[in-house]
Parts: structure tokens; C-alpha cells; sequence
């Protein structure tokens, strides 16, 4: 079912503002975050896709195009909105912030709280709307990560084909 | 946009997306700068919410 899918990208190698402007010349359902005290960056998506497996792979071929090294596919980022938390579950926004007892938000604010979603993941299984698996969403990241590995090693192989051969047995 | 400068992260808006740093730590977050309003406003506003909220403490 098409719908929105968000994850990140955990970028290997550096992450300048050029390679920022191949990839927003390119998606507009991304963003880019970087920590450099920690050495760490990623790019994350909110975009519209059958699966979470095209999702994903469509956003490596864009870090592809970018010139920008992916790491690893990750969940999403944990810190979300009440819009967000009403488009996982499919209930109106304004349903949801109705309901008390919502976990406290980590980020206090009139119009825009911010909560972490483990915590309301875990509090709506228990209170509401079960929040349904994401349909593998752990398995698909795994293996996204694994083909990026496995393709980061190809040109070290000897010879690729046998290793591919693997996937069918 | 003005609360987040008053959080302590600083605009730059010399491209068509917006960069937006932590003057304490150096990080940054950029958002595509044009987006229509709706949804997909929504969603670039809480990708905002979350990467300010990581540098409450860290912005000056």
C-alpha cells in the first residue's frame, strides 16, 4: 500500500553543502542533519512508497547520485509531533491531542510538543490504538544494510558472482 | 523561524534549501526551503521540533 514511509540513512564520508544541493536538487522529501562534534550525519526521508523496502532503496540511489557514502539504513528519528504520531496511526491530529494521559513530551510547547515515540509506541499498545507492526520494517533496514555492505566489499572479491549466487539457493 | 533562532540555532538561507545550525556544537539540520503548506509542511517542521529539541541544551 502506498503510503508515507520514514527512515535514515546514516552517512559514511563527508557530507558538504555541495553533496547537500545534488540531493535537494534532486528529493524534496529529505533532510539532512549532522553532528560533527560526533562524526556522525544522516539523511532522513519522509516519502511515499509502496513498500519500506522501495522507500529505502530509492534513497540510496539518490545518496548514490549525490556522491554521498551510506553506512546503514535506521529507523526513523525517535523525537516526533502529534501530526506525525496521528498519520502512524491514522487518527485526526486533533483526536490525538485529546487524549490524556499521552506520555509527558520531551519538549514542552503550546501548539508544538515533541514526544518520544518509543514511549508513545508503547503507551498506545497499552492504551489505544495498537501501533501494528511495520510490516518487517527491522528486517528490511537489516537487509538493506546488508546489500550496502556486501556491495561496499564487491570490488575487494575475487569474483562476485558465486557470492550473489548465495542469495537463490 | 523566530523561535527557533531564539532556541539558540542560527538560519542561513543562501540556497534553495534551508540550513539551520547550533552554534554550540556546530551541527546543522537542512529542510528543502520551499515546500507546499499541508502535510508536507507538517513533516518539515517536526524534522525542525526534533533537531532543535537535540540542541536545547547545547545553543547558546
Amino acid at each position: 500500500m502506498t503510503m508515507l514511509r520514514q527512515f535514515r540513512l546514516i552517512v559514511a564520508g563527508p557530507l558538504d553543502d555541495e553533496r547537500a544541493d545534488l540531493l535537494f536538487d534532486r528529493a524534496g522529501d529529505l533532510s539532512v542533519e549532522a553532528v560533527p562534534a560526533e562524526g556522525v550525519a544522516w539523511v532522513a526521508f519522509d516519502r511515499v512508497a509502496p513498500t519500506l523496502v522501495d522507500a529505502v532503496v530509492s534513497g540510496v540511489r539518490d545518496l548514490d547520485a549525490a556522491g554521498v557514502g551510506i553506512d546503514r539504513a535506521v529507523d526513523d528519528d525517535p523525537l516526533v509531533t502529534l501530526e506525525v504520531i496521528a498519520a502512524r496511526i491514522g487518527r485526526p491530529v486533533e483526536v490525538v491531542r485529546g487524549w490524556a494521559g499521552l506520555p509527558v513530551p520531551v519538549r514542552e510547547h503550546p501548539r508544538r510538543p515533541v514526544y518520544h515515540w518509543p514511549e508513545v509506541s508503547a503507551w498506545l499498545d497499552r492504551h489505544r490504538s495498537p501501533v501494528s507492526p511495520a510490516g518487517g520494517a527491522d528486517v528490511a533496514l537489516e537487509a538493506v544494510t546488508l546489500a550496502l555492505r556486501l556491495r561496499a566489499l564487491a570490488p575487494r572479491l575475487e569474483r562476485m558472482p558465486p557470492i550473489r549466487s548465495l542469495l537463490y539457493p | 523561524m523566530d523561535e527557533m533562532v531564539g532556541a539558540g540555532v542560527d538560519v542561513e538561507g543562501d540556497r534553495h534549501w534551508l540550513r539551520l545550525s547550533c552554534p554550540g556544537c556546530r551541527g546543522w539540520l537542512g529542510v528543502p526551503g520551499e515546500v507546499p503548506p499541508g502535510p508536507a509542511a507538517q513533516l518539515v517542521a517536526r524534522r525542525i521540533d526534533a533537531f532543535t529539541q537535540r540542541h536545547l541544551r547545547c545553543g547558546r
